[in-house]
């Protein structure tokens, strides 16, 4: 019973909440798409604060302690990955978190050759035969032991689609797409599924879908932070997305002298939230460097939004000596999903509910959220932010989910999200930006869109007006 | 004339001064006391007319065998806070040749003389509501019982009962006997807090009152009878959000947390405005072009431009603050900025109710007078025809529809009145210097010590520096 519980809300959070990760891209509409954008220059690195270098022996244990994570909680039959650890559910937005984990946990050599060949063609081989939900896009939920589209309950069943969720994977299919030719063409293959007629449109506004009854219900997806992010995945394959790369509608608050950027729609009527957390910012910071990259482009004020977000975190610290690195987090018991917030529903570091209600006891010190800041930022607030969090691990397990803020205890969920950032924030230290594009437009995805006799009416980027 | 708050008040006030010599304004009455912010001068017919009508309520709802006025058309029950409402009417019709000398004493008189008779709640202070008729304590549905007491409608009742002292003292013994019967013990503590009062449960319980704005509004009430209330009249703790570029300050303590609301309105601002100038609660001394309190100016400037900055972007008339509806629930805070978000309407239990936006008349009347502008002209206009000739003027102008909202307030039209009265006199509350019943008693202490705190402490309350 409780099991199922948090199995509901949790996935409710992934696919509504912008909780998960997705990327776009922008694009000049109806062209080809590797072709469009490619004048658009990369404007430099804006990551020289970051830590870079070889990983530390303390770094290599980390690593190896988040893939325990995977270890664990590993489906072999359908290559997925549990989202919290011995709950059997999945999503798109996990698969995407996964994928970057398993790219790193193989440069770390965590895993052999052969360890990582086997667990990728067992996703690509997932991706590609996976059910869609009304035959057009991947469900809110799958089964991880199963494979099959499941509801909040985790029963088979569908639910509908988050364009956020979907936009994370197609980031994450992106980067390993570019840098593993020998598996492109199988994650092109799985992307060419997909209809993409209801969850973007012509200026590049992205839904969500949900069955209601006998219907299916679309809505606008995502907030400020995940949506423009949401936008680079679909850009990385082509689509325009001049709306939802754009940062606006925006409102200002100002917190500390700093003015701060928050979501400009008015989500009281709806019930909903417009939380401001951080981990987008630090997906696209350690993947695009929070630029454009190639034709995958974002709107100028990104960068400057997510350096407030870091600053005004750190000026917390120095001004109410109260450590501050928060997110979306998944929690043991109800709500299940909270928003821990720099500024949501009118409040200055609230912490909500999906509904807006108020739950001050569970802000914290999300791991997740420390690593990426510690990761991007090399100052002497994260130099100190990375103490309160980095023991916070089950060497058996894998690392916790965050420390209360109220009360110094941890909080003791394991999920494959706070696992994969923190294999990702190592990934990105010794590496460096994470996403690096091919410059080359002659790939199995661009030939299959060019012949027009095989792009039926899913309306991919080539058949947009 | 526009206010410009900003400059230094050394400025202020020579800029007044050449004004005042070289500038003779056609047709302006001048008070003793120079000219004062906004409009100046005698009121038109239009505005007379506006007088007389406002007064319609007072007569209407009047009940002869005690002297009280219904707070809401043909509803006999009233609360401190409506009662100096009604307060303010008598003293601006009188002063407006609207009524005789005898009228306003026989009204005073026979209201003072009620209300020194009325139970207090828990024998320390009135009851939060009243029956016009029976004069007994009532709850919110006008039912017999006792329900706490308002340390904000008791500190507006106090100013008022002031004001009338000081312009005319012949009621300012029979005023004192009626506030020498309360006793001062709960409603504040040493710290110069105050707290209000609710039974639950047969248990009575005391809980901080007041927000910014009406806290410090407040405070100055009690500091009027010699209380100290330091720490209510600092606007701290207060925050600030950026609406049109403008900071509006608001209140800082949680509204999650805390059962009230840090709705920011207009009327606690255009209420000490013309009552008290946006001066210290005792200053007698500077002309009515200085702000002694200048951080509740400032704020009020900030209340007002804010309100026309609306106007100016999006078309709507905005004028705004607590107001009653003619439908459920009957009551609402129209704000500027509550729990979060800028040009919000809640009712009581927090519940977000864009549909009753309106503007309310005594808020618009109330920039009108104190900001003489364009905007305030329109506002003029907008809410000069909204009123029944037999009754008075409705509460308010729906924003949406733009039809009234047919609800008659004694607060509304009392308001009103006294807007009026400022155009003509300026400032309300005048000192005449008169040491009264009450002063006498508080030197020879009669007044229980534990009771108050002396008067020599005022001195000592500084006043609130701006925050930078």
């Amino acid at each position: 019973m409780p099991k199922f519980r948090t199995f509901c809300t949790y996935t409710t959070v992934v696919l509504t909440a912008s909780t998960i990760v997705f990327v776009l891209c922008v694009c000049g509409c109806g062209v080809v798409v590797r072709s469009v954008g490619e004048g658009i220059e990369n404007v430099g690195n804006s990551l020289k604060e970051g830590r870079r270098g070889t990983l530390t022996p303390e770094e290599q244990f980390w690593a190896k302690t988040a893939w325990k994570y995977f270890e664990n909680n590993y489906h072999p039959k359908t290559g997925l990955i549990n989202v919290k650890d011995g709950f059997q559910l999945a999503t798109m937005a996990s698969v995407g978190d996964y994928l970057l984990a398993l790219i790193a946990a193989r440069d770390f050599e965590i895993i052999s050759r052969h360890e990582f060949d086997g667990r990728m063609s067992a996703i690509l081989s997932f991706l590609n035969n996976m059910p869609l939900f009304n035959n057009e896009l991947p469900n809110l939920n799958y089964s991880a032991n199963n494979g099959w589209m499941s509801n909040y309950a985790n029963q088979q069943g569908e639910l509908g689609w988050s364009a956020m969720d979907i936009g994370r994977l197609m980031v994450a299919l992106r980067i390993v797409r570019d840098r593993y030719f020998e598996y492109g063409e199988y994650i092109d293959r799985a992307v060419l599924r997909w209809s993409f007629c209801n969850v973007i449109d012509s200026l590049g506004n992205l839904y969500g879908g949900t069955r209601v009854g006998d219907r299916i219900e679309h809505y606008p997806d995502g907030k400020l932070g995940w949506k423009e992010y949401a936008a680079r995945g679909f850009q990385a394959w082509g689509f325009p997305t001049q709306k939802s790369s754009s940062l606006d509608p925006v409102d200002v608050i100002r917190m500390y002298d700093i003015d701060l950027m928050f979501d400009g729609g008015d989500e009281r009527e709806s019930n909903g939230n417009n939380a401001l957390v951080t981990l987008p910012f630090l997906f696209d910071g350690m993947e695009f460097g929070w630029e454009n990259v190639g034709y995958i482009t974002t709107d100028k004020r990104y960068v400057t939004q997510a350096q407030s977000v870091y600053e005004v975190q750190k000026r917390r610290y120095e001004r109410e000596d109260i450590f501050t690195a928060r997110t979306t987090r998944i929690l043991p018991e109800e709500p299940y999903l909270i928003h821990d917030a720099i500024f949501s529903n009118g409040n200055k570091w609230n912490t909500c509910s999906e509904d807006g209600t108020y739950y001050p006891q569970f802000s914290a010190v999300s791991v997740k959220a420390a690593f990426g800041m510690w990761v991007l930022w090399k100052t002497a607030y994260t130099d100190k932010l990375i103490m309160v969090v980095n023991l916070l691990f089950d060497p058996e397990r894998g690392w916790f989910e965050a420390r209360l803020e109220r009360s110094g205890e941890v909080e003791r969920s394991i999920t494959l999200a706070t696992n994969a950032m923190i294999l990702e924030c190592l990934y990105f230290k010794k590496n460096g930006r994470i996403y690096q594009p091919i410059g080359n437009s002659d790939y199995f995805y661009n030939i299959y869109l060019r012949d027009e006799f095989k792009n039926f009416n899913k309306c991919f980027p080539t058949k947009r007006e | 004339m526009k206010r410009h708050i900003h400059i230094s008040p050394l400025l202020l006030s020579l800029f007044c001064f050449v004004l005042q010599t070289t500038v003779p304004v056609f047709g302006q009455i001048k008070s003793n006391y120079g000219n004062h912010p906004g409009r100046n001068g005698a009121l038109s017919a239009r505005e007379m007319e506006m007088a007389r009508t406002a007064w319609k309520f007072f007569e209407k709802n009047y009940q002869p065998q005690t002297g009280l006025v219904n707070a809401g058309d043909q509803y006999p029950s009233t609360t401190m806070w409506d009662i100096s409402a009604y307060l303010g009417a008598l003293v601006a019709v009188v002063e407006l040749g609207i009524i005789d000398q005898n009228t306003f004493d026989g009204r005073v008189t026979k209201l003072f003389d009620s209300f020194s008779k009325v139970e207090l709640f828990q024998n320390e202070l009135p009851n939060k509501c009243y029956n016009t008729i029976t004069l007994e304590k009532v709850n919110y549905a006008n039912q017999p019982g006792e329900i706490g007491f308002s340390a904000i409608d008791l500190a507006r009742f106090l100013i008022w009962a002031k004001i009338i002292k000081e312009r005319h003292p012949q009621h300012a013994d029979r005023i004192d006997s009626c506030v020498l019967r309360w006793n001062f013990k709960n409603v504040i503590d040493s710290t110069g807090q105050m707290y209000g009062a609710f039974s639950e449960g047969g248990q009575v319980k005391y809980v901080q009152e007041g927000r910014l704005g009406y806290e410090e509004y407040s405070a100055k009430g009690f500091q009027l009878w010699g209380f100290d209330t330091r720490r209510a009249a600092k606007p701290e703790p207060y925050d600030t959000r950026s609406i049109y570029g403008i900071e509006i300050p608001y209140d800082k303590r949680d509204p999650r947390v805390l059962a009230a609301h840090n709705y920011v309105v207009s009327e606690s601002y255009v209420l000490d405005g013309i009552e008290m100038n946006w001066d210290t609660a005792l200053d007698d001394v500077s002309t009515d072009m200085k702000h002694t309190d200048p951080v509740i100016a400032e704020f009020a400037e900030r209340i007002y431009k804010v309100q026309e900055e609306r106007f100016r972007r999006t078309g709507i008339m905005t004028a705004r603050t607590e107001h009653q509806l003619d439908k459920d629930p009957y009551f609402v805070y129209d704000a500027i900025f509550t729990d979060g978000y800028p040009w919000n309407t809640i009712t009581e239990p927090g519940k977000y109710v864009p549909e009753f936006a309106a503007v309310a008349l005594k808020a618009a009347l109330g920039l009108w007078v104190l900001w003489d502008t364009k905007y305030t002209d329109k506002l003029f206009e907008y809410i000069s025809k909204a009123f029944d000739p037999q009754v008075g003027y409705y509460e308010g102008i729906y924003e949406k529809s733009q039809q009234p909202i047919k609800a008659f307030t004694m607060n509304n039209n009392g308001i009103m009145l006294e807007v009026l009265l400022y155009k003509v006199k300026g400032k309300l509350l005048r000192f005449s210097g008169r040491e009264s019943k009450w002063d006498k008693a508080i030197k020879e202490r009669e007044v229980r010590p534990e009771s108050f705190i002396l008067q020599r402490q005022i001195s000592k309350a500084i006043p609130p520096k701006a925050k930078k």
